[in-house]
């Protein structure tokens, strides 16, 4: 026998005033942490928040304890008049209103400590608010429908990010979870010790769940029951094992809606508000996905056409993209540059613009990037390269940036006619060997960097890439440049081949021997993702290892070193000087 | 009013549609789309990416000393979640402890992000959060006191711990009451 609508949306609203009741008491039953130097005190004025900057005076009340113990009781009268009156429309309205607002104030008062469960009120109260012009019936159905589809969406993108990701594959983010303070539990930690293969099966199990969820939408009748108690029993183990009662009563909120849902698809096939949702849903991602396409195969045919670079025949017959910046004045030496893990040759410009003054600069792409089609080693392709252009007697700087300063001592020590010929080496905020060596050995490092990669190639093949590419904020070229550097560090294909030379060079990275067998320099960033003095001293340390002087470029990053003009030039200056030292 | 309200009533379908949507594609797996980039006023959008792609796995530990008494030793502030066996009915003891926990993530994005800035860190308001939260927890209402924020990746065995940062020196001159 199925419930009325309306009964679904009192159930909704009756089942999440719970939570926001318990929410309520336990915030004031903790007022203590509300005041001057409680943790939970007031912020929005030291944070400059926006009610801070408009209303100053009503952001210092807010920022008080009574403040807080005011929306505390707001929430609770608000929870416990809709806990009464559900099915009174002008109720459900003030008070899903009324909960929005102290949601408002306090996400100003204090931006921390928030959680899923506050979102899910937050969404159910916004819904029933919006929902409200509409006449009863259809404000009843459509608040039960966009209840649901927010569900839909809560367990699908909480199962594709477990997907893609390395812990959760691996199975082991549940045991590290459960060893945790903060959510876990040593006995549960115990269990998953001794035998591991239980936290596996219940990372996959929550993955296989999470993804699968939306499914269960058209599974035949008989199943409904088993999906039904599979989603309340999820809630209730996850509230419980977070130790948040609050969780539960937020999500078992939306299950009536979910019955709802599936009731009336039953009788009446799915309706207007899911089929349009779903159409504008895979209409984005047809955009994306068409948008991408277009995007990697504008960038594959300007590099195939020549228009920015050229390509060469080397040895196997293959063809090496590359371009060769002739000295505007007399070449003090040719310099090679090395481009890092998935970075164009585009991304020296600076550097490049800079030494072509007084050197002869080789830029090119490894076998896999952009235009290359060969697969001979670097070593190899440099000296092709050097053929190809007459330069086969000219003193040659190597100079590798990130992965490419491991490539390019691998190329010195793989290959004798290339260490005859190079007369010094510069890593610039290259990569340590050691350091790259831990990593692959460590199934969690690795994992993390694989799982980055994953995600990049994802995003490259939805589009998502093109609208927000974070690396770009961290290098400033020319327009014509930025624009290139974008498109090639996006496309599928650099991502793919990053991911094998990461394993490629990963392997070799032990095999190495500390000494260069030239002269060498370690050119630093200031900065790093390990904070600056450990960035720092990690580069010092290579640079010991490999017998040279270290130079720092302060304030630069990884990427900016060689992507910001003020960075570039500080690196082309360090690369003349230690030529000029070199050749004398 | 009956126009305003018939407005609303055709954009209320239009709108929770597109909340549906934008939700989607702002909790896309690869996570290259964050709508609160755009416009800080899309940062309440929801986020259902419960522990992942990968979860906290790290503890936080306060540490705190007396710097102007002689042989002080560093002691932990405990910041440990109570779990009793009703938690699941009413557990009113996580709030401080989750923003306890989201202000010492702040701390460590902002020193990732600033390059390891100590000036940028000191300044900001979860390190101010922290510096009540320690006095408040030392218990002494005058002297001079430092704290220390360490975080830990719990092992079977043994954690291998982190320090993430060391306060300047905290001066306390509290007036009774406070």
């Amino acid at each position: 026998m199925s419930r009325s609508r309306a009964d679904q949306v009192s159930r909704v609203r009756r089942i999440a005033a719970l939570g926001q009741i318990i929410n309520a008491t336990e915030c004031l039953s903790q007022s203590k942490l509300y005041g001057p130097r409680g943790i939970m005190r007031g912020q929005a004025i030291a944070c400059k928040s926006p009610l801070a900057r408009r209303l100053p005076r009503v952001a210092r009340l807010l920022d008080t304890r009574a403040g807080a113990t005011a929306l505390h009781l707001t929430n609770l009268a608000c929870g416990v008049a809709a806990l009464v009156a559900p099915h009174r429309r002008s109720v459900r309205t003030v008070t899903a209103a009324g909960s929005l607002i102290v949601s408002a104030l306090e996400r100003q008062r204090n931006p921390y400590g928030r959680d899923g469960s506050d979102q899910m009120q937050g969404v159910i109260h916004w819904y029933d608010v919006a929902s409200a012009p509409l006449p009863t019936d259809k404000g009843d159905d459509l608040f039960l429908r966009a209840i649901n589809a927010q569900l839909a969406v809560s367990y699908a993108a909480s199962g594709l990010i477990k997907l893609v990701s390395d812990d959760w594959r691996s199975g082991r983010a549940f045991g590290l979870v459960m060893r945790t303070r903060m959510y876990g539990d040593p006995r549960v930690a115990r269990l998953i010790d001794s035998h591991p293969w239980i936290g596996k099966a219940v990372c996959w199990q929550t993955i296989a769940w999470e993804t699968c969820y939306p499914i269960s939408y058209f599974l035949p009748r008989r199943f409904r029951p088993l999906t039904s108690i599979g989603t309340k029993a999820f809630h209730v183990s996850i509230g419980y094992f977070m130790g948040l009662p609050r969780f539960i009563w937020a999500f078992g909120a939306t299950h009536p809606a979910a019955d709802y849902v599936l009731d009336q698809k039953a009788r009446v096939g799915a309706a207007r508000f899911e089929r349009r949702t779903a159409t504008a849903l895979a209409a984005t991602a047809g955009v994306g996905v068409v948008a991408a396409a277009l995007d990697h195969a504008r960038h594959r045919s300007i590099r195939r056409a020549g228009q920015v670079s050229e390509t060469a025949q080397v040895a196997d017959g293959g063809l090496v993209e590359h371009r060769f910046l002739a000295s505007e004045g007399r070449a003090r030496a040719l310099v090679v540059l090395e481009n890092g893990l998935g970075a164009p040759m585009e991304g020296w410009d600076w550097v490049a613009q800079d030494l072509r003054r007084d050197h002869d600069v080789l830029l090119y792409h490894r076998p896999g990037y952009g235009a290359t089609t060969t697969t001979l080693p670097p070593a190899d392709i440099i000296r092709g390269l050097l053929a190809h252009r007459d330069r086969a007697a000219a003193p040659v700087i190597l100079v590798g940036h990130s992965l490419g300063g491991l490539i390019a001592r691998h190329a010195l020590d793989t290959s004798p006619a290339l260490r005859d010929r190079t007369r010094g080496l510069v890593l610039v905020d290259a990569s340590d060997p050691r350091t790259i060596d831990e990593m692959v050995r460590s199934p969690e490092r690795i994992g993390k960097v694989r799982q980055a990669l994953l995600l990049d190639r994802i995003g490259s093949l939805l589009g998502t890439t093109l609208a927000q590419q974070a690396m770009l904020d961290d290098v400033d070229y020319r327009g014509s440049v930025q624009r290139l550097f974008g498109a090639f560090s996006r496309h599928f294909g650099t991502v793919h081949t990053a991911g094998a030379e990461l394993s490629r060079y990963g392997a070799l990275a032990a095999e190495l021997p500390p000494s260069v067998g030239c002269p060498s320099l370690v050119v630093a960033a200031g900065r790093g993702t390990d904070g600056a003095a450990a960035h720092t001293a990690a580069q010092q340390k290579l640079a010991s290892e490999v017998g040279a002087p270290c130079e720092v470029v302060e304030g630069a990053a990884h990427r900016s070193i060689l992507g910001m003009a003020h960075h570039a030039r500080a690196v082309s200056s360090h690369i003349r000087s230690f030529t000029t030292e070199v050749l004398a | 009013m009956n126009r305003l309200r018939a407005a609303l009533a055709a954009a209320a379908p239009v709108a929770l549609g597109a909340h549906v949507v934008a939700t989607a594609v702002d909790n896309l797996p690869d996570q290259h789309i964050t709508l609160a980039r755009w416009s800080p006023r899309l940062a309440g959008m929801p986020t259902w990416r419960f522990f992942g792609p990968n979860p906290g796995v790290d503890d936080m530990h306060l540490f705190v000393r007396d710097v102007d008494l002689p042989g002080s030793q560093w002691r932990e502030i405990d910041l440990a979640v109570s779990r009793p066996w009703w938690a699941t009915l009413w557990n009113p003891g996580t709030r401080g402890p989750k923003t306890l926990f989201d202000a010492c993530q702040q701390i460590k994005r902002l020193s990732v992000m600033t390059g390891g800035s100590y000036d940028a860190v000191v300044r900001s308001a979860p390190y101010e959060l922290l510096v009540d939260f320690v006095v408040a927890s030392s218990g002494r209402t005058r002297g001079t006191i430092q704290f220390a924020l360490l975080s830990s990746r719990p092992g079977p065995e043994t954690s291998d711990v982190v320090p993430v940062l060391t306060s300047r020196h905290i001066t306390i001159d509290l007036k009774e009451g406070q």
